[in-house]
């Protein structure tokens, strides 16, 4: 750790007995951070930023519904359970149960961030469209390099600053979950089955929050309209999800098992991907038709070394893009 | 031209303009007050942006709030530097001019006469995103002016602004209130305000402090006598003679500079009176005679006790 | 006289070197697509269902997002491009109504819109039909139905950028979550969707695939079926109120660039 920078010495020592006070203006002269956390302030700064708007507070409220979903069906599988004396077969089915040991929770945390995506990714462009986006709009990039801060602290800050508040609309209703679960089911196995569910789901909701916040940096750094930049992210994960979906269907001719890459080949596929390689979770369900009837089919987690690829990448990218962008000198085409 | 009774608005809790009754003629007005006034607020008002919360607002007899028939005979610059960043500033007079009802073939010269007019024919085709702050100004006036309106806003209009472009802003501005035309300008430096007009609205947290002349206005503070100071090299007896008179309360010797004599009055205008009579009676030399509050900066402070 | 230099001056903004590289990316998206999965085909030695794939890429790619995106992107700019730049100022002190100006600024927007989607189609059929075959293709009837998908998610986003502050944002989540998951619902939820309707007047005969999940084979047969003549007036009377409601909302309400206050 770098140490502080030592306090400056006071200017005005030499009129303390004097027999009129110094009123006149003094600076600063108590202690300086280190250079190592000025990039906090601006995270701090960020993050204070983002979470004010009302939109940020109601789509976070919002994207707390699929965990209380969740919440819902592992009672549900409860009672279930209880009355059929069995298996809940009819949850089980469609894949939203799971019984065996090691997947019964895993799946529902997996579950509740696939259908949280969707509500992640409208606050990612609440808070993210603008956060360089407007400075280049503003200039107020130069008042911000004009400080004792390099451009990696500026880009840093503004990335945690984006992460976190991302992060606590994802890991926060998990952790809630995780803790009803504990609270629950501590004698139905859920830490002895489970172990390091804790960990995974970590994992899970904070690379979901860095891919974004990168993402959104990336894009927000080349642009000076925070409209403009949300447009775009938008356009990428959704067309990225409607293409990769819609040339797996085609591709796999109904194999749910076959092209599975492809199928994750968009932001979105690919953190859904990932969450399953993570929770470690195999989803079980039904496939068929009505003429033909239906057969129990397995959808394995896709390649763990696929889904890093990818997600390590487009952060990768987005970061770079960002630093490349960030000067502070406005050139004027 | 412009009338507000009892005019209000509120944005939420926050008290925008509280209960302002005023009438704006023909002329320059300045709308003054610090940062917060209500200077913007009220402008919007009246350019029909806002609609007040209680009480009435109308420019040429009409409520202004989406009404085309104000906006045909109203121009306006705002305060913010915004513009179409992507249109050349040729381009943005030419649009707001068609949007104004100039006809077609009025626009192209009427176009080149008012960017002429403000000084921006040389930079007319460039877009306006590598403008800098006054060009952006003076493109933003150029539209205002653009339709030959009877009541022009301006908000801020001299920011951003070298001497000389002031001068010549001015100017026009003076051009306008000549041919009849109602300017108002909203501005929160007085000494360019001073330059331009004595006509004043005196706004401070949404309440309208004073209007009218400001030299009239002045000599209504009776809380703060006038002080005039007076440079001559007999300051002691001239003090002396002018404290026998009951209109001067008080006589004060300047500590640092001895021929600087400063008096306090309650009647300005007999103290004006009686003045050069002495002065000539006793013969003596008056090297400097002015009055350091009978100014705008001074009405202002009075007025707002701050 | 002013309304046409207003439109033309909205279609140049509109038509700008930025823009046009989006659009040009949305319309050869479905064309790229289809050629790559000629190439999968003929690699993997099976036999490419022209029919099939272009009806999957007409109503998934182009009516699905295409279409929905650039509605969503040009018609919430009308208003909230003029109120992010503080420029909407110029356009309410002048002496043209509101409801005019915001009918000038929103044509250009549909045509812009429309002329994409319309491209995307053609480029798409064309790709998986070849010239041989295009008369066998759906495309005029795709072609006659697009304006009314345009106009129908191009009124609703009018009216969002009429009414709120971050137009972008919700009409975001209306489109990709309330129009994504509410077609899928069973009963008679699909009603409160437009796409539900526009699917019905744009049917597109996807072919079965071999197998499916329980769940996308049994809600089907759940839904109840929506008839052409329901969803005409529906999509008619969307259309309609919402442009309505989207010029009453902009000539009544205040458009003031929030850090003025």
């Amino acid at each position: 750790m770098i140490p502080p920078i030592p306090a400056i010495p006071q200017q005005t020592v030499q009129n303390q007995n004097a027999p009129i006070a110094d009123l006149s203006y003094r600076n600063y002269d108590g202690p300086l951070n280190s250079r190592a956390i000025r990039w906090w302030t601006i995270a701090l700064a960020m993050f204070k930023l983002h979470t004010k708007p009302l939109s940020f507070k109601v789509i976070g409220a919002l994207a707390m519904l699929p965990y209380l979903f969740v919440i819902v069906v592992l009672w549900l599988q409860g009672q279930l359970s209880t009355a059929g004396g069995g298996r809940p077969s009819f949850l089980v089915m469609t894949g939203l149960v799971d019984t065996t040991p090691g997947q019964k929770f895993a799946l529902q945390f997996y579950n509740a961030l696939g259908y949280q995506l969707l509500y992640l990714v409208i606050l990612t462009l609440i808070a993210g469209a603008g956060c360089i986006a407007s400075d280049n709009k503003n200039n107020a990039l130069l008042i911000y390099l004009s400080k004792p801060i390099t451009k990696n602290d500026y880009l840093l800050g503004k990335w945690m600053g984006l992460f976190l508040s991302i992060f606590t609309v994802a890991f926060g209703p998990a952790a809630l979950l995780y803790f009803y679960c504990m609270v629950s089911f501590y004698s139905d196995g859920f830490f002895k089955d489970e172990p390091r569910l804790f960990l995974h789901m970590l994992t899970a909701t904070g690379v979901t929050a860095a891919v974004f916040s990168s993402i959104m940096v990336g894009l927000s750094a080349w642009s000076k309209s925070p409209r403009i930049t949300g447009a775009i992210v938008a356009a990428i994960y959704f067309a990225g999800q409607v293409v990769s979906f819609t040339l797996w269907r085609i591709t796999s001719g109904g194999d749910a098992n076959k092209d599975v890459i492809l199928a994750h080949s968009s932001i979105g596929g690919a953190i859904s991907g990932l969450s399953q390689v993570l929770y470690g979770v195999t989803v079980h369900t039904l496939r068929g038709r009505m003429k033909t009837g239906f057969h129990e089919v397995d959808y394995a987690p896709p390649s763990a070394f696929a889904m890093w690829g990818i997600l390590i990448g487009l952060a990768v990218i987005g970061i770079a893009a960002a630093r490349i962008k960030i000067r502070a000198v406005e050139v004027i085409s | 031209m412009i009338e507000l009774v009892n005019t209000s608005r509120w944005y939420g809790q926050v008290i925008g303009i509280n209960d302002v009754t005023c009438h704006v003629g023909p002329g320059i007005t300045a709308l003054l007050g610090p940062n917060g006034a209500g200077k913007s607020t009220m402008m919007k008002l009246i350019t029909g942006q806002l609609r007040p919360t209680t009480g009435k607002v109308t420019v040429l007899g009409e409520k202004p709030f989406a009404n085309p028939n104000v906006f045909r005979k109203l121009g306006y610059c705002p305060e913010s530097e915004s513009s179409y960043d992507t249109m050349t500033g040729r381009e943005m007079v030419t649009m707001l001019a068609w949007m104004a009802g100039l006809t077609s073939s009025e626009i192209p010269a009427r176009v080149s006469d008012t960017i002429e007019h403000v000084g921006m024919t040389y930079a007319a085709d460039r877009k306006i995103g590598g403008y800098s702050k006054g060009m952006r100004q003076r493109i933003k006036i150029a539209q205002g002016i653009i339709h030959d309106p009877d009541v022009l806003l301006l908000d801020e209009p001299l920011n951003g602004l070298d001497p000389v472009a002031r001068r010549e802003v001015t100017g026009v501005l003076h051009g306008l209130a000549d041919r009849g035309k109602c300017v108002v300008v909203s501005s929160h430096i007085l000494y360019e305000v001073e330059q331009m007009t004595q006509d004043i609205l005196l706004m401070h947290r949404g309440r309208l402090m004073a209007q009218g002349d400001i030299y009239q206005i002045r000599s209504l503070i009776d809380a703060h006598p006038h002080r005039i100071a007076i440079t001559s090299d007999y300051s002691r007896k001239l003090a002396s003679m002018l404290l026998e008179s009951p209109d001067v309360l008080s006589a004060r010797i300047d500590a640092e500079d001895a021929t600087r004599l400063e008096i306090e009055t309650r009647n300005p205008e007999k103290f004006y009176a009686l003045f050069p009579e002495l002065v000539l009676r006793n013969g003596l030399t008056i090297r400097r005679f002015y009055s350091p509050d009978n100014n705008l900066e001074s009405v202002f402070k009075y007025l707002v006790n701050e | 006289m002013i309304d046409l230099y207003l439109v033309r001056s909205a279609l140049r903004d509109l038509t700008r070197t930025r823009n046009l590289i989006a659009a040009a990316v949305l319309v050869l998206a479905p064309g790229l697509l289809i050629w790559f999965l000629r190439l999968v085909a003929l690699n993997r030695g099976g036999q490419f269902d022209y029919a099939a794939v272009y009806s999957l890429m007409s109503e998934k790619v182009v009516f699905g997002f295409v279409m929905v995106i650039l509605s969503l992107v040009f018609c919430t700019s009308v208003v909230a491009q003029e109120v992010e730049n503080k420029t909407i100022v110029y356009l309410l002190t002048r002496p043209i109504p509101r409801y005019r100006i915001i009918t000038v600024k929103f044509v250009p927007a549909l045509l812009v819109t429309l002329v994409t989607v319309w491209t995307a189609l053609i480029i798409a059929a064309f790709s998986a039909y070849g010239l041989s075959h295009i008369g066998s293709s759906p495309l005029k009837h795709d072609l006659l139905l697009a304006p009314i998908g345009v106009l129908a998610y191009g009124t609703v986003f009018l009216l969002l950028t009429t009414l709120l502050h971050r137009p972008l944002i919700y009409g975001l989540l209306y489109a990709f979550g309330w129009e994504t998951w509410v077609p899928n619902m069973p009963g008679s939820f699909q009603r409160l969707s437009l796409m539900a309707y526009l699917r019905v007047l744009a049917p597109h005969s996807t072919p079965e695939a071999a197998e499916a999940d329980i769940t996308s084979v049994l809600t089907p047969q759940t839904q109840d079926v929506i008839s052409s003549h329901i969803a005409w007036v529906v999509m008619i009377t969307t259309i309609v109120v919402a442009f309505a409601l989207a010029l009453y909302t902009f000539s009544v309400r205040e458009y003031v660039p929030r850090d003025a206050e």
